[in-house]
C-alpha cells in the first residue's frame, strides 16, 4: 500500500482522514465505563491504510483544523494554545506517531491483524512518550507524576481502540486504492 | 456541535488586525506564558480577560473552552497540591490526605497559565475567520517550499478538511438513525451488541469516505486542479494598526526578556 504521495488522490485521500480523525472527537467508542472518543481509533487506520508520509499529512491536517479553531482535540478543544498547553505533546506524538506506524505496517505485505497491533502498540508508545514529556515540562510535574496523570487513565481505551482498528485496517486494506 | 471558539463576525480592534499578525502574537504570548513568573502571568491573565471582554467575548464562551479541560486541569492540580514536598496546612481526617501551602501555590499558578493559554486561543479563532487563519498558516508555512513541502497542497487540504468535516458527521449521524431504525437500542444492548454496531457504524463511515474521496478526486482532476502555486480569497493586507500592534509586540518582548534577566 505504498501510496503515490504526488497522485491528486493522496492528497484527497490524507484530507478526508484528516476530517475523520478530527470528526472522530464527536464519534463516541461505547466502552464502559466511560465512552472515549474515537480519535487515536482514526489515527492508526489512517496510518496503516495511507502509509508512513500521507498518514502523517492526514494528521497534520487534524491538527491544522484544530489550530484554525475547530473544537476538534479530544473533548471539545480548540486553538493555537492547546498546542502549547499540558497536551500539546500528544498532538506532536499524532504525527510523528501516524509515520511510524504506516512505515512499520508496510514494512510486511500481507501483513495480518497481529502485525497491525504491533505497529499500532509501537504507535501509543510514541504518542504517550511525547506527550509526558511535554506533560511533565508545561505543567512541571516530575516524569513518574506525569505518568500517573497522562498515561495511566487512558490506557485501556487505548488498547481496546488499537484492536478494533486493526480488525477494521485488515478488513479494508483491500478495499482502497490510491 | 460547534460550540466554544467559534468565529463570529464583529467590528473591533482586533477583528481588523491581519491574521498573520494576531497568529505570531498569540504564538510568543503563548510561549511568554509558559516562560513568565508567577506575577507576570498573573497580570497576563487579566489582562487578556479584559481584552475578550472588551471585545465582546462573553463569559460563557470562555467558560465553554475551559469546561472540556477541567478534567484534566484538576488532575494536575491534585497532582501539585497533594504530593509536593513542604508543610502542610489543611489536612483532611481519616484519609490522611495533607495539601503544603507550596504545593497549592505552585498548582494554582500552573492551572492560571493554562487558563491563560485558553483565553489567548479563543481570542484567536473567535476574530478571525477559519480562510483567514489557513491563509496565515499557510504564510508561515512558506519557508519550507525551500524543504519542497507543498504549502500550497497542505492549504488547499486544511480547506477539503474543514468542508466536509461537517459533511462525514452528517453521514455518521445518518448511519445511527438508520441503526436505530433497525432496532438497535444503544442503552439496553450489552456489551457486544455494543461493539458490534461500532464496528459496523465506522465501516460504513469509511467506505464512504473511499467513495467520497475517489470521486472528488477525479472530480478535481477533471477540472484541471495543477499543484503549484495557487491564490488565495483571504487577502492579507498589514494596515497602521497591524504596525502599531507588531510595534507594541516588540517592545513588550524587549522589555519582558530584559525583566526576565534582571530578576533572574
Amino acid at each position: 500500500m505504498t501510496a503515490d504521495k504526488k497522485s491528486i488522490k493522496g492528497i484527497v485521500y490524507a484530507a478526508l482522514f484528516g476530517a475523520l480523525t478530527a470528526a472522530g472527537a464527536f464519534i463516541v467508542i461505547p466502552l464502559p465505563p466511560v465512552p472515549i472518543t474515537a480519535q487515536t481509533f482514526f489515527l492508526n487506520i489512517a496510518a496503516v491504510l495511507l502509509g508512513g508520509p500521507l498518514g502523517a499529512a492526514s494528521q497534520f491536517i487534524y491538527v491544522m483544523l484544530g489550530i484554525v479553531g475547530i473544537p476538534v482535540f479530544a473533548g471539545g478543544k480548540a486553538g493555537l494554545g492547546v498546542l502549547f498547553g499540558p497536551t500539546g505533546g500528544y498532538l506532536i506524538g499524532f504525527i510523528v506517531a501516524a509515520f511510524v506506524i504506516g512505515l512499520i505496517a508496510g514494512m510486511k505485505k500481507n501483513a495480518g491483524v497481529l502485525w497491525y497491533i504491533f505497529s499500532m502498540l509501537i504507535g501509543m508508545v510514541i504518542i504517550y512518550f511525547l506527550g509526558v514529556i511535554q506533560l511533565s515540562f508545561v505543567a512541571k510535574l516530575s516524569f513518574v507524576k506525569a505518568l500517573y496523570v497522562g498515561v495511566l487513565p487512558f490506557l485501556p481505551g487505548d488498547i481496546i481502540k488499537i484492536i478494533l482498528a486493526a480488525i477494521i485496517s485488515s478488513r479494508l486494506k483491500d478495499r482502497i486504492k490510491i | 456541535m460547534y460550540h466554544a471558539g467559534v468565529f463570529i463576525k464583529g467590528e473591533s480592534l482586533i477583528y481588523n488586525l491581519d491574521p498573520r499578525v494576531k497568529l505570531a502574537f498569540i504564538f510568543f504570548l503563548s510561549i511568554i506564558i509558559l516562560w513568565a513568573k508567577s506575577l507576570a502571568v498573573f497580570l497576563i491573565g487579566i489582562t487578556l480577560f479584559f481584552v475578550a471582554l472588551a471585545n465582546s467575548i462573553k463569559l460563557r464562551t470562555i467558560g465553554q473552552a475551559v469546561k472540556p479541560l477541567l478534567f484534566f486541569i484538576g488532575l494536575i492540580f491534585a497532582a501539585h497540591a497533594l504530593f509536593s514536598a513542604g508543610e502542610a496546612f489543611v489536612t483532611i481526617p481519616y484519609l490522611r490526605v495533607s495539601f503544603s501551602l507550596s504545593g497549592v501555590q505552585e498548582g494554582f499558578i500552573v492551572t492560571w497559565r493554562f487558563l491563560c493559554l485558553i483565553v489567548a486561543a479563543v481570542l484567536l479563532t473567535m476574530t478571525s475567520a477559519p480562510s483567514q487563519i489557513i491563509a496565515a498558516i499557510k504564510f508561515f508555512l512558506r519557508p519550507l517550499k525551500f524543504l519542497r513541502v507543498p504549502v500550497d497542497d497542505i492549504a488547499v487540504m486544511i480547506m477539503l478538511a474543514l468542508r466536509l468535516m461537517p459533511v462525514l458527521l452528517t453521514e455518521k449521524e445518518k448511519i445511527e438513525t438508520a441503526q436505530k431504525a433497525r432496532g438497535y437500542d444503544s442503552r439496553a444492548s450489552g456489551f457486544i451488541i455494543k461493539i458490534k454496531a461500532f464496528l459496523f457504524l465506522t465501516m460504513s463511515i469509511l467506505l464512504g469516505v473511499f467513495r467520497r474521496a475517489d470521486e472528488l478526486a477525479l472530480a478535481m482532476e477533471a477540472r484541471g486542479y495543477a499543484r503549484q502555486e495557487r491564490t488565495s480569497m483571504a487577502e492579507m493586507k498589514l494596515t497602521s494598526s497591524d504596525y502599531l500592534m507588531l510595534a507594541v509586540a516588540g517592545i513588550f518582548i524587549i522589555i519582558f526578556i530584559a525583566l526576565y534577566y534582571c530578576f533572574s
